[in-house]
């Protein structure tokens, strides 16, 4: 019989602010985190702007000696799942560190340390290439180095799957803990690619705005003006838990997790499938797995990047899936006011969806100034808005096709 | 002399972020001062660089166990150099 899994403890790395509450807050008053790019001289690049993670001080979480062996991907992961852990609130004695795993996604791994450690290849030959720089490259270690820290010997590994990995890492923890293979698991996404080598790659694909002027209006989706999405970075880490092991210890419970669904568009490798249509499989597989209908659900944190074909097919999905019920739902994006995270938009979205069905509020759409007769439905514009929400879906598409929905429930205890 | 042992400690205490004061030339890298085997490549790494040297990659390099071990080490490759 298949156990029932509820998230206990979050944790964000993000921009924003450097906490949950902080980047919840923000989100509900609409603010933007989208600037001129900081961390390096964005001069001579076609695009100059992005989210940055600011005001995270990682000092407080790791000391020197381990922090200069951590790709930036690994500190965020590393900040976003202590917070979590420690707002979980379990102690040694809760429980048993061999049934509690760590499955942490990121689309590209540490690819701050690849460049860095590649100019020394080029500039100092072979011998110039760190010891650490295979440990700090590879997409895994996020994961394998949370699990160190906090002693947890279940499951651990990374999932891969561009935009979508955090999604696809909430969705095999939530699995395992639904098998009863682990009562408890540490899950989410990272991503810090907010250097020169991905800004220009993303660039010359005309994949990300080119607003650099007005960087606060740049993230716009569902908008007829929209051109392109914004690069964000930073983790969103959740801890899933098995409902009689967190009732056993008085957990607090934010909301279910019931259930998830996931497919491949087979179509292209950055294009989305027509009509949404493998976006509507997962979006329908969601509800299926979770034993609910459309009429359900109230409200969908969408993939809406504001990239003018994700937003337009993700439309067309969501009518699809939803039939008729599509125009009484509520669909937003947070991408509008902390631009996408990437591998790790899955877990920062999740966590601000499980805040929404928790608290009751909805998180607007920002920049949303000129309708678009292809993206015609509720998109929350600008205002946050209080609502009751019993069922909501969390959306994250990736490159290559991948699709993965998460469906959250109302917690009532 | 001096010099070669002074460098060499301060890359250690930089290295593994301890004090300078407990990098004596008796510790042993290890077992004394913690490093594990990809900090000991990194230590060995940054004073080739500071030196201006090659290791050969031969056992020597792998049998260095204390820092006064390091330091004769270091010595003998920059003194063979010039």
């Amino acid at each position: 019989m298949s156990k029932r899994v509820v998230v206990s403890g979050m944790g964000t790395v993000a921009p924003l602010g450097p906490d949950v509450e902080s980047l919840w807050s923000a989100l509900l008053e609409g603010r933007n985190a989208c600037r001129t790019i900081t961390q390096f001289d964005p001069t001579g690049f076609p695009v100059r702007i992005a989210c940055e993670v600011t005001g995270f001080d990682l000092d407080a979480f790791v000391d020197k000696r381990e922090a200069r062996k951590m790709d930036p991907c690994t500190r965020y992961a590393i900040g976003a799942s202590d917070m979590a852990w420690s707002d979980s609130g379990l102690q040694d004695g809760d429980f048993d560190p061999d049934r509690a795993g760590v499955i942490i996604g990121s689309g590209v791994g540490g690819i701050q340390t690849l460049e860095t450690q590649h100019t020394l290849l080029i500039d100092k030959g072979p011998r110039g290439v760190s010891p650490f720089f295979i440990t700090m490259l590879i997409a895994d270690m996020p994961a394998g180095a949370v699990s160190i820290r906090l002693n947890l010997k279940g499951p651990n590994y990374a999932t891969v799957s561009a935009c979508s990995s955090g999604a696809h890492a909430i969705g095999a923890a939530f699995r395992a803990v639904r098998r009863g293979d682990a009562d408890l698991m540490v899950a989410g996404g990272t991503e810090a690619a907010v250097c020169q080598m991905a800004l220009a790659g993303f660039a010359n694909m005309k994949a990300i705005s080119a607003r650099n002027d007005e960087p606060e209006r740049a993230s716009r989706p569902f908008d007829a003006e929209r051109d392109g999405f914004v690069l964000g970075e930073g983790a969103g880490i959740v801890v899933l838990e098995e409902l009689e092991h967190a009732r056993r210890r008085g957990a607090r419970i934010y909301a279910e997790m019931a259930g998830f669904g996931e497919s491949a568009d087979a179509y292209h490798i950055t294009a989305p499938a027509p009509g949404g249509e493998g976006a509507a499989r997962a979006m329908s597989l969601a509800l299926a797995d979770a034993g609910i209908g459309p009429g359900d659900v109230q409200y969908i944190n969408a993939h809406g990047t504001s990239t003018p074909l994700n937003d337009k097919v993700e439309t067309e999905g969501i009518k699809r899936a939803f039939g008729e019920h599509a125009r009484r739902l509520a669909v937003s994006s947070t991408k509008s006011m902390i631009g996408h995270l990437l591998g790790a938009a899955g877990g920062v979205e999740f966590i601000i969806s499980a805040l929404a069905v928790s608290r009751s509020r909805i998180p607007p759409t920002v920049n949303y100034e000129n309708p678009d007769p292809e993206c015609d439905l509720d998109y929350v514009p600008n205002e946050a808005r209080e609502s009751t929400i019993e069922h909501a879906l969390s959306n994250s598409f990736g490159f290559g096709g991948h699709n993965a929905v998460v469906a959250l429930r109302r917690f009532e205890d | 002399m001096a010099e070669v042992a002074g460098k060499v400690k301060q890359v250690i205490a930089e290295k593994l972020q301890i004090d300078a004061g407990q990098v004596t030339m008796e510790a042993s890298i290890v077992e004394d001062l913690g490093a594990d085997s990809l900090e000991q490549a990194d230590i060995l790494f940054s004073l080739e660089d500071e030196f201006g040297i090659t290791a050969d990659d031969t056992d020597e390099a792998e049998g260095l166990r204390t820092v006064a071990d390091i330091v004769a080490y270091l010595e003998k490759k920059v003194a063979s150099a010039s």
